[in-house]
């Protein structure tokens, strides 16, 4: 098959993120820092929740992220050539939590990484290649981004009248 | 330095994300190969993937798991044959299944991957509970290993129908 699909692009794409996501980093940590599970194609705004893990795999907190793949060569270029409307963007700037989205160049199996955090009028046409995630950095400084904002909602108290 | 004549024995390791791990590893090689069709089964069957060729062939794929970080092993893709023991009633499974199925065995730490085919396998002692299955560096789990596995099982198919 010479050509491929854009929904086998986008699965390529998903595989290879959270591949990518869940290599285990050496250093300080020496693990598997996140999990991705896919949200299927029901939920529209983002494509994973991805699980923070402690030493002992439980989950800590996480973070939601959309994946967008190109099979375009970018070569040498600072950044991966992806559309991404303005308003799905936005949609996912607008969510309560943690939210990302990684840039996959399927041609060299390497992910990139930006964070939804400002709202954009404009929609995005590419995405800079600063943070891809193979690097063990770029996996540690998101594990303590996403670890320190899970620290600080805990601190809030949370009133329920659904007492156990 | 890795003497690259080695076989060597690998085993599950303690890591918890091995399991995990490794099923995603060999759902990505599979989709490298985008013409084939990857279906995880809802019920368990005893394999972790079906997967079909657009010529119909299906076969099975079992996943196996390890952590060579765990098992103190370097350069295990330079290793020239990984050996992983498989019990001998799931051996014989597998002959039962009459659909072909392959073994997918993957470091969980440096994505390395390799295939064997699991239902062919006639064990040499009986006795033993379990028996030792071979994967050489050849059949290394990229774009071009997956597709001589299609390739030689087509070949097989149309060998079977004449």
């Amino acid at each position: 098959m010479d050509q491929m699909t854009s929904d086998q692009i986008g699965t390529l794409g998903e595989l290879i993120a959270a591949a990518a996501l869940s290599r285990p980093v050496g250093g300080q940590f020496d693990r598997v820092l996140f999990r991705a599970i896919p949200l299927g194609d029901k939920y529209p705004t983002a494509d994973f929740l991805v699980d923070l893990l402690e030493k002992d795999g439980s989950t800590i907190g996480f973070f939601l992220a959309q994946v967008k793949s190109t099979n375009a060569l970018s070569g040498k270029k600072k950044s991966l050539p992806i559309a991404i409307q303005a308003r799905g963007f936005n949609t996912l700037v607008r969510l309560p939590v943690p939210t990302y989205v990684i840039g996959v160049d399927i041609a060299t199996d390497e992910s990139y990484l930006i964070a939804a955090i400002c709202e954009r009028r404009r929609s995005l046409s590419h995405i800079k290649k600063s943070y891809n995630l193979s690097d063990d950095s770029v996996r540690i400084d998101l594990y303590e981004e996403v670890t320190s904002f899970w620290k600080a909602v805990r601190r809030i108290p949370h009133p329920t009248r659904f007492d156990s | 330095m890795i003497d690259k004549t080695q076989s060597l024995e690998v085993k599950n390791g303690t890591a918890n994300y091995t399991g995990w791990r490794g099923e995603l590893l060999a759902e990505l090689a599979l989709a490298r190969v985008p013409e084939l069709s990857v279906h995880k089964p809802k019920e368990d069957l005893g394999y972790d993937f079906l997967v079909a060729t657009p010529s119909g062939v299906c076969f099975f794929v079992l996943v196996k798991a390890f952590s060579s970080k765990k098992l103190n092993i370097e350069n295990i893709a330079e290793i020239a044959e990984l050996r992983w023991r498989i019990e001998i009633d799931q051996i014989a499974r597998t002959k039962e299944s009459h659909t072909p199925v392959f073994v997918f065995l993957i470091d969980a730490d440096t994505d390395h991957g390799r295939f064997s085919r699991l239902d062919t396998i006639e064990p040499a002692a009986r006795r033993s509970p379990s028996h030792s299955i071979h994967f050489p560096i050849g059949n290394t789990l990229d774009k071009a290993g997956i597709e001589r596995l299609i390739a030689a099982l087509e070949q097989d198919a149309k060998a079977m129908s004449r």
